[in-house]
């Protein structure tokens, strides 16, 4: 193999990224990246920028030093100067940076939601995925050793929100792009819907989205696709499988929608009320709620079985602002963000926030006893990392309590609650048995414990989705077919007519329906509804 | 029926296409009325449209030039709201990412706008913007290499997330 004389070309790291990774590369080209830093870094810069274009996308409300603030110099300038073979067109680019900084801070601001691993904020079912973090593309970092996990402190691998995680204990995985081995292949029909989706019902008939292109509006629509009704919202949950719980500063009229206009940046702060799933107004409930770090995420959380949380109840902080429980009735307002129900509904996770970033939070570990709120559990000692989980914006947390709620699943983190242990284990979802999957660079980990093996049925680095009946889908972020392990043991290869890539997928908790998020082959976007066969 | 009876029997789906793509170009809560304003102009001059089957580029195009136009009126009389913007609600990444898409040339902006957030065919974005369809896809290839090096440092840095 002869050494390259420049860079790789930008266009090929391009295509590397949009074809399913570095593995596409010629060897030489391969072998240059792998030692240049300049060249690993704008193929980082593709993957991310994909991530964005493949997102769907809506409006929502900016801190305006967000909005405002110059691009980060910096990094255009170390970009600079790593490159050599390329100094010419990212001097033009950051010199184009400056002269559109002025134009872009007056522009309407368009920007796409990514789609990120989902749970539905009621099932609170976090996916796995193994893509390749933008931080640390995976085909650049080797695959562990069985033997070197083994050796691996719990808990010592960071948090990297969906980035491959063999986890301790697991066994040798495969590689990265390891072609699907399915034992049936269905060709299943796609229903194109708009909207961006944000959760099935807990009974699975409705599924949740963002009305597509407008602002603050959620639709709720059946499983055949057809809408059944809307609101104005900036904030919505499913409360039970008949009951959207919605947060909105907007004047809502009986029917849902928006009676006027906004209610402008006012201190009244967002009202919460319960909408049917034809959108119209059931219950509007006690008080005014201030929006948790000027975002809607984790605003509201629903249990799926009449519960519901209201973060903001206390005045609003940097470091939460306390929230009040629904269950019929309106609770004090206690300390702490909560992150996931139960499946019963009888335990509820908090946080005691230490830190927020972005939309993840920090903090220590509380199990409270619902309706009771007294605390049941505490991990002082357990500093917790959570991020968002969800297709559209399901407005909570990656975070998931096993079927039996002896863990806690969150962000990539298994916190055993009987034995007060932590374990990274990767993002993934639990299946009703109480077996936790995730997903690695080399495909679907089951775990026992802190042991995981890799399901050699389902290969390659791709993103676990658990059905509550116990479906499990993995998908790839690129053409390859999505495979479907049913509950019999069955794998099928999921062909899905006009997709050509899946950037994200809710299966339904009952496991006959999917809606997804993804590209067609030429390239626009698709969100559609699939029945599973 | 005639041209007018079918503009107002469609006028719903008509003025949800156009709002959601005056949103989507930035015209904020000024979406709906350029929509309506679009719609109208259509109507009372639909002899200008020659093929009947091109009504809803027709449509489209007319409700982005107006919603361009009224940007620029918007940027040269009053103050950039800069609170309202599209973004990511998954925290896993920084608002910053997601302004990059902000700071692309005004042509590749919308381009993206219309084939990503709206999920128009290119040839459809093409009948909007009024350019043929290889230019819509080379104004996609660059936005995509602009996004990229503009991201270079959240992907190595881990601002990424």
């Amino acid at each position: 193999m002869s050494p390259m004389a420049g860079h790789v070309a930008s266009d090929r790291l391009g295509e590397a990224s949009l074809h399913g990774g570095l593995e596409t590369l010629r060897e030489e080209e391969r072998h240059h990246v792998q030692g240049c830093d300049s060249c690993r870094r704008l193929y980082g810069g593709y993957r991310l920028a994909d991530r964005l274009l493949a997102a769907p996308w809506r409006e929502v409300k900016v801190p305006v030093g967000a909005a405002t603030r110059p691009s980060r110099f910096a990094f255009v300038g170390d970009f600079v100067r790593g490159l050599d073979a390329r100094s010419v067109a990212p001097v033009a680019a950051a010199i184009g940076l400056v002269v559109l900084i002025g134009a872009a801070v007056a522009l309407p601001q368009l920007i796409p939601v990514t789609p990120v691993s989902s749970h539905s904020p009621i099932a609170s079912r976090p996916t796995a995925t193994a893509s390749p973090s933008p931080s640390a593309p995976a085909h650049l970092s080797p695959v562990p050793s069985s033997s070197a996990q083994a050796g691996r402190t719990p808990g010592a691998q960071a948090s990297g929100n969906g980035s491959s995680n063999g986890g301790p204990g697991a066994t040798t995985p495969a590689g990265p792009t390891s072609a699907p081995s399915a034992e049936a292949s269905a060709q299943l029909a796609v229903s194109k819907i708009s909207g961006s989706p944000i959760a099935w019902s807990p009974d699975g008939a409705h599924l949740l989205l963002w009305a597509a292109g407008f602002a603050h509006e959620i639709q709720i629509c059946d499983a055949a696709g057809h809408v059944t009704g809307t609101a104005a919202a900036d904030a919505a949950t499913w409360v039970s499988s008949t009951t959207v719980a919605v947060a909105t500063r907007a004047p809502i009229g009986p029917s849902g929608r928006s009676g006027g206009s906004r209610g402008g940046s006012g201190g009244s702060g967002e009202m919460v009320v319960l909408v049917n799933v034809h959108g119209q107004v059931t219950r509007t409930l006690p008080g005014r709620y201030t929006l948790f770090g000027g975002v809607a995420n984790g605003m509201l959380l629903g249990s799926g079985s009449g519960e519901l949380t209201i973060e903001g109840a206390g005045g609003g902080t940097s470091s939460g602002s306390g929230f009040v429980l629904w269950n019929g009735s309106l609770s004090g307002v206690q300390d702490g963000l909560p992150i996931a129900f139960s499946a019963d509904g009888r335990k509820l996770a908090v946080l005691d926030l230490s830190g927020v970033s972005g939309g993840s939070v920090t903090g220590t570990l509380e199990i409270l006893s619902i309706p009771s709120l007294s605390t049941s559990a505490s991990f002082d000692h357990l500093n917790l990392r959570v991020g968002s989980g969800s297709l559209g914006s399901a407005f909570g947390f990656d975070a998931a309590f096993s079927p039996n709620g002896a863990s806690l699943l969150a962000s990539g983190t298994l916190v055993d609650l009987s034995s007060d242990t932590s374990t990274q284990v990767g993002k993934g979802g639990w299946l009703p048995d109480g077996t936790l999957v995730t997903a690695s660079s080399g495909g679907v980990l089951r775990w026992q414990g802190t042991h995981a093996t890799v399901d050699p049925r389902l290969p390659g680095a791709g993103t676990v989705e658990t059905s509550r009946h116990g479906e499990l889908i993995y998908f790839y972020p690129d053409s390859r077919p999505p495979l479907l392990l049913d509950t019999d043991g069955t794998v099928s290869s999921l062909s899905l007519s006009g997709v050509r890539s899946i950037g994200n997928l809710l299966i339904s908790p009952t496991g006959r329906s999917i809606v997804l998020a993804g590209r067609t082959a030429n390239g626009s976007s698709i969100t559609g509804l699939a029945t599973l066969p | 029926m005639g041209a007018r009876d079918n503009f107002d029997a469609n006028y719903d789906q008509f003025f949800s296409d156009l709002t959601a793509l005056c949103r989507a170009l930035g015209a904020g809560a000024s979406a709906e009325d350029i929509a309506q304003d679009a719609i109208l102009h259509a109507r009372e001059h639909h002899d200008q449209l020659r093929d009947e089957s091109k009504l809803q580029p027709w449509l489209r195009r007319i409700a982005a030039r107006r919603t361009f136009d009224h940007l620029r009126r918007q940027k040269r009389h009053e103050p950039p709201d800069a609170t309202v913007a599209f973004l990511p609600t998954d925290p896993s990444l920084a608002i910053d990412v997601s302004v990059a898409i902000t700071r692309l040339p005004e042509r590749e902006r919308v381009a993206v706008v219309l084939v990503y957030a709206l999920g128009y065919e290119q040839e459809e974005a093409a009948a909007v913007m009024n350019v043929t369809r290889g230019t819509v896809a080379t104004l996609l290839h660059r936005a995509r290499r602009h996004l990229a090096e503009r991201l270079v440092g959240y992907a190595n840095g881990g601002n990424g997330r």
